[in-house]
Parts: structure tokens; C-alpha cells; sequence
């Protein structure tokens, strides 16, 4: 089902983007009613490897399922709707 | 920049300037580590890293709004909350409605083998008092005991940390399949020990049953395929004796002799007419059956050369049964002689009959209907827990073979005729104690057959036979019951009887007829004769022998019943009621 979802990329990397989380959150917020109905997903890109552990624990307490994957030099936080329907 | 400015006209002002720029340069720095600290507070609550100084400059840290980002974070995690929560309650809701509708008792422990929560379907099983409290140890609670039970199913869970299943485990007389299953918290500690208990008993004696049953029918097979030539033989047998008697005197020795061999070929026959019956060979001949009287008849006889006394509790308007009754009295006669067999001095034997409805599912494997139990009850010797299982087994007996008791076939042939009856039969019993022996017999619920006592019935009846002593004994058992009673010694005798009664307007309500008088063209005449008169006249067909073709198919001559003789009281007022007479 992941194929033909919408997916919005946001590039946190480098200086661009001072507070990695913050902006996370901001994106998580904004997005949140489209990615719990399961019709879109947020990925994130970055090189700040506490954001792979402050986003997905973030995103989990907020009731959303988490992917990191880590690509060449950088990591791609993946944030969809659970599996179980809320 | 400000610094630059040295040559500002007053220096004073510059001063002041200079001094309440720092202080708001401090005031400012303070509320930048303000918020940073809250910030970081808020997003440790969220459950995450603070943030670093050097991601963020103040200015941008301002810019970026990040309480209203977190508070906005805040508002997701609060929602999922929720979500979670309503969630939780449905699958707790879930799992008390399957922990109570469970058809299984279930027992949660804590590790100290202290009572958590039960079900309802436990505290059935253990009626255990619904005011007991939770926090009490498992064995006062559940098994009324002062110490654990010797096999204990939490015991071995808490010893070997892992599922454990007993099976067959004994309870207040019951038999349960026992699953223990421990729950370990997050150090590996079994935290808490859930039990669930099924009561297999039930399951446990039908299958036993079927064992029987199968048992049976291998039996059968082979008493079956023997009996038959056995019997041939020993007719042969039997032949040749009488033939050698004819040819010695009776005063003679060898007479004597000839006579013992004749008397041990007959009791050889009456063993294979056993066996025939274990094997299920003989088809019950089945009609209405009243069980009072029979039940009375067959324990008078059986209890012939008994001390013992016996009790009778029979329902009133018990149902009738569809039984061979030849075979059921012998199922009755078998079963109180082992009952006098095993008292001794003042025996008692109690005699119950009522009516009970079987319900799906019954253990004793009968279909649902209508059922008359018979109870016989002994307070006898008992018998022990290993012999149980083993006394519907043919041959099986504990009898001394010494004598002339005890070949084991008394339950083997009860049980297969109950069988053939569609019944069950069980035996419980306890050493020492007593035995008690249901009998369940398929019944007729429309039937709510009056008491016992004899009805009067009024009426005209005629009896033809040619033997005095039938004519005589039926017209007083008839003239007991109330009604008058006439005779014919042929068919011409009778047809004439029955017309003239006719035109002199006192008619006969009903004819009982002997199966075959000699010289006379037989009950077939008779019936036809009567019959071409009155198309509704209401005869019964009698004989001494219950397999005649006549008795057998008495409504295709044009009979409206059969009689056995000698005739019952019993069976003469069934037959009454059943056509209406009086
Ligand atoms: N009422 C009873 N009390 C005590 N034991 C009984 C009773 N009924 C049956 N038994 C036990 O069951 C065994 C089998 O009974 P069953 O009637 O089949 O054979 P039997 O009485 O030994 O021999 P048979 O009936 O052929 O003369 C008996 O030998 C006896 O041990
Ligand atoms: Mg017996």
C-alpha cells in the first residue's frame, strides 16, 4: 500500500536547518491528519544522527509508525499512519 | 557598534546608555536560557533529547516558534493518549467478556499462589463461595483445603518457568484437564501463574462408553458366529439322549446318567441363547410396555431364594416404553440377582422408576427425548474401583466357578439389550458401601400412564379357547377388572355368541381369540367371520408362543392386539385402555 502514497520529502540536512527536530515536529504537525488517515507519508532526510533518535521517539508517542533507514551519508526517517487503525 | 561612537556629546548619556544596554543584553540572554530550558524540559516530557546549543542560534531559536511547535506535538501525543486508552478499555472489556463466557474455569495467581481473579464458570466448578475474597491462597479458597493439593499444577509452573498441562486431574469426583501457563514479568520472574480448568468428565465417560460399545460389538461377532452352530450341536445332542432314553428303562443307571447329560445340554442351550444376546443376534420383539409391573414381575422371580428386602418407588403416571419384554425382565431379573448376591443379612434392595427428560449432550451419550430411568440400588458388598471398568465385560465375573453362579454374562447380555433398546446403563458403586445401577429406556411422553391400581373398566367380553383352564383364568382376571365375561369354545360358537349379543342390543366390546384351535381353521377364520359381521369389532389375537406369524403381525389379520399367555393383569388392562374398552 506504500507505492502510490503521497510522499512529501523534507531535507533537513547540513546548516540549512539549525534545529532538526524542531522542524520535524513542525512538518509532523502540519501533516499529522493526512498521515494518520493513511494517505501520505513524511520522510525525512538527515545527517544529525541524534535526530534518528529524537524524530522516530517523537513520532512514536504522537501514534505514528517510524522507519529509519540509513542511505549512503545521510538517513531517511520514514513517518506513516500505524498499521492498526486508530 | 555603539562603541565606535566614543565622541557622543554627552558622556553621560552614553553612560547610561551603555549601562542599560548591558542590562538588557542580560535580561534577554536570561530569557533565551529561559526558554532553552524550558524547551528542553517540554521536549524531555515528550520523551526526547533536549537540543544541542550549537544547532540552534538564539535569534533562530526565537524565529522558529518552538513552544507552538512542541505544544503542537503535545496536542498529537495527547490525542494518541486517548486513542490508546479507548482502545485499551475495548480490549479489556474483550477480555472479560471471553474470561466470563469462557466454558473453562480460569484462575489467575499471583507467585505466592494467592487468589487474583476467577470466572464464573471456575466458581462453579470449585463452588467456591461467591463472597470469597481475592488475596487468599488458591487451595483455601478453591479446594477447601488446609495444605496444596499433593499433584499441583502451580507448583510445577512456578518450578519449571514455563506452560505445564495435567491431565486427568481428580477433583471432588470430578476430572479435569488442568493448563497452567506462568506470566513473567520483565526480570524473568514468573509474576503471575493463569489456570484453566476443563471439566472432561463428562467427555471421559462417553468415551468409555464407546469403548464398551465397541468392545460389545467385537464380542458380538464372535459369540454370534459360534452360538449358532453351537446350538445345532447341541439340538443333535439333545436328540440322541432322548432317543438313548427311549431305549433303556427308566429304573436303569445309564437313565440316570442320560438324564444329567440332558440337563447339562439344556442349561449349555439356555448359555448360548446368552450369547446370541450378547452378540445382539435376537431383534427385541418390541411393544408397549407397562415398567411398574414388569419391574415388580421380574424381581419377585429373580428374588425367589433371597433373604433380602426390597423397596419400590415408582413415579406416578410413569411413561410407557417400547421394549421386548421378555428381554427387559431379563435385564431386571440379572441385574437384582447380582444385587442379592451381594448383600448379605439385612440387604435392601431399592427399586426406583420416574420419568426424566435427556438434554443435548448428555454424557451418557443418549439422544435428546423423553427417558424412563430405572434405578436398582443395593447396599451390598460394593465393588472396588479396579473391577468397575471391567463388569459389562463378558466373562468377567468374581464369582467362584465352583459352583453354578457366575459366568459373567448377567451385565454383558443387560447391556446389550439396553443397547438393542437404544438405552444406556451405568453402575456406580463403592466398596463396602453399595451399587447402584440406572437403566435409561427411550419413553413414550404422550403415554402419562394412570397408577398402578387397577381400573375397573365396564364391558362385555367373550373368550374363545378350547382349553378350560384359559377360559377360566381369563374370565376372572376379565371379570376383575369389571367386566362381563362370556365364552366360546370355537369359531362357529363365537360368531353366533357375538351376533345374537348384537340384535339383543348388548353387544361385546371386545373378543380375545386363541391363536389356533385345533380342527377349527384357526384364529384366521374366526377374525374373517367376525369381521364380515361387524367391520368394527375389536379382537385380540392370543398364544402362548410371541413369535407366532399372527402375534407377530396381529393388525394384517385384522386383530387389534396380542396377548401373551399365560395372560398378565397388567398387559390385559393395557390392551383395554389402548382400545378403548369401558
Ligand atoms: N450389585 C452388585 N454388587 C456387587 N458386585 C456386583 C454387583 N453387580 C455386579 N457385580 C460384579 O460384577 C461382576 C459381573 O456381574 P455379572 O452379572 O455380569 O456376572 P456374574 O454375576 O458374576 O455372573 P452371572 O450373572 O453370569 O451369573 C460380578 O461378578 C460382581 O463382581
Ligand atoms: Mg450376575
Amino acid at each position: 500500500m506504500d507505492r502510490d502514497l503521497k510522499t512529501i520529502e523534507v531535507d533537513i540536512r547540513g546548516q540549512m536547518c539549525p534545529a532538526t527536530l524542531l522542524v520535524a515536529l513542525k512538518n509532523i504537525n502540519e501533516y499529522g491528519g493526512d498521515i494518520r488517515k493513511g494517505s501520505m507519508k513524511l520522510v525525512f532526510k538527515t545527517d544529525n544522527r541524534d535526530a534518528t533518535v529524537t524524530i522516530p521517539d517523537s513520532a512514536a508517542n504522537m501514534g505514528y509508525a517510524v522507519n529509519v533507514e540509513k542511505t549512503d551519508n545521510f538517513y531517511s526517517i520514514t513517518i506513516g499512519a500505524l498499521d492498526a487503525r486508530e | 557598534m555603539l562603541e565606535s561612537n566614543t565622541d557622543n556629546p554627552s558622556s553621560e548619556d552614553y553612560r547610561r546608555l551603555l549601562a542599560e544596554n548591558k542590562e538588557l543584553k542580560e535580561k534577554y540572554g536570561n530569557t533565551v536560557s529561559y526558554l532553552r530550558k524550558k524547551i528542553d524540559q517540554l521536549l524531555l516530557v515528550m520523551g526526547t533529547l533536549p537540543l544541542k546549543p550549537e544547532e540552534l542560534d538564539d535569534s533562530t531559536l526565537i524565529e522558529l516558534d518552538p513552544i507552538g511547535i512542541i505544544a503542537g506535538s503535545f496536542d498529537q501525543v495527547l490525542k494518541h493518549l486517548h486513542t490508546t486508552n479507548d482502545n485499551l478499555q475495548i480490549a479489556r472489556d474483550e477480555i472479560k467478556a471471553i474470561f466470563d463466557s469462557a466454558g473453562i474455569g480460569i484462575l489467575v495467581l499471583d507467585n505466592r499462589m494467592r487468589v487474583v481473579s476467577y470466572n464464573k464458570k471456575q466458581r462453579e466448578l470449585f463452588k467456591t463461595d461467591p463472597e470469597a475474597v481475592s488475596g487468599e491462597e488458591c487451595y483455601k479458597v478453591m479446594c477447601g483445603a488446609d495444605d496444596m493439593p499433593s499433584v499441583c499444577t502451580f507448583r510445577r509452573v512456578m518450578k519449571l518457568k514455563r506452560p505445564v498441562h495435567l491431565r486427568n486431574w481428580k477433583f471432588n469426583g470430578r476430572l479435569y484437564d488442568v493448563a497452567g501457563t506462568p506470566i513473567v514479568d520483565k526480570h524473568g520472574e514468573v509474576a503471575r501463574v493463569v489456570l484453566a480448568y476443563m471439566d472432561i468428565t463428562d467427555r471421559k465417560r462417553a468415551e468409555e462408553e464407546l469403548a464398551r460399545v465397541n468392545k460389545f460389538e467385537a464380542a458380538g461377532i464372535f459369540a454370534g458366529g459360534i452360538a449358532h452352530d453351537f446350538n445345532n450341536l447341541l439340538t443333535s445332542i439333545l436328540g440322541n439322549i432322548s432317543l438313548a432314553k427311549t431305549l433303556v428303562s427308566p429304573k436303569d443307571r445309564i437313565a440316570e446318567k442320560l438324564n444329567s447329560a440332558e440337563s447339562a445340554s439344556m442349561k449349555a442351550k439356555e448359555l448360548t441363547h446368552k450369547l446370541l444376546t450378547v452378540a445382539g443376534v435376537t431383534e427385541p420383539q418390541k411393544k408397549k410396555i407397562s415398567v411398574p409391573n414388569l419391574i415388580k414381575d421380574a424381581t419377585v422371580l429373580a428374588m425367589s431364594f433371597s433373604s433380602a428386602v426390597c423397596e419400590y418407588k415408582m413415579q406416578d403416571g410413569l411413561w410407557t416404553i417400547d421394549a421386548d419384554e421378555a428381554q427387559l425382565r431379563q435385564v431386571i431379573h440379572n441385574i437384582v440377582v447380582n444385587a442379592c448376591e451381594a448383600v448379605t443379612g439385612n440387604g435392601t434392595i431399592k427399586i426406583r422408576a420416574e420419568n426424566i427428560s435427556v438434554t443435548d449432550g448428555d454424557p451418557l451419550s443418549l439422544e435428546a427425548g423423553p427417558y424412563v430411568k430405572i434405578t436398582i440400588e443395593d447396599n451390598g458388598s460394593g465393588i472396588s474401583e479396579e473391577n468397575l471398568p471391567k463388569i459389562f465385560d463378558p466373562y468377567f465375573t468374581t464369582k467362584g466357578m465352583g459352583s453354578r453362579k457366575g459366568r459373567g454374562l448377567g451385565l454383558a447380555s443387560a447391556f446389550s439389550i439396553i443397547r438393542s433398546h437404544s438405552g444406556s446403563m451405568a453402575v456406580s458403586s463403592r466398596s463396602g458401601v453399595g451399587t447402584v445401577c440406572s437403566i435409561y429406556l427411550p419413553a413414550d411422553a404422550h403415554s402419562g400412564e394412570a397408577t398402578d391400581g387397577q381400573t375397573r373398566i365396564a364391558g362385555r367380553a367373550i373368550v374363545m379357547d378350547d382349553e378350560e383352564i384359559v377360559r377360566e383364568v381369563a374370565g376372572d382376571m376379565l371379570s376383575l377388572i369389571g367386566l362381563d365375561v362370556s365364552f366360546a369354545l370355537n369359531s362357529d360358537e363365537l360368531i353366533n355368541a357375538y351376533k345374537n349379543a348384537a340384535v339383543s342390543g348388548r353387544p361385546f366390546d371386545i373378543v380375545i381369540m386363541d391363536v389356533n384351535i385345533p380342527e377349527d381353521g384357526g384364529a384366521e377364520r374366526a377374525i374373517s367371520g367376525l369381521l364380515a359381521f361387524d367391520p368394527a369389532a375389536k379382537a385380540v389375537v392370543s398364544s402362548g408362543n410371541p413369535n407366532d406369524k399372527i402375534m407377530v403381525n396381529f393388525e394384517r389379520y385384522g386383530f387389534a392386539g396380542a396377548l401373551t399367555k399365560p395372560f398378565k393383569m397388567s398387559e390385559i388392562t393395557a390392551i383395554m385402555k389402548r382400545l378403548g374398552v369401558g
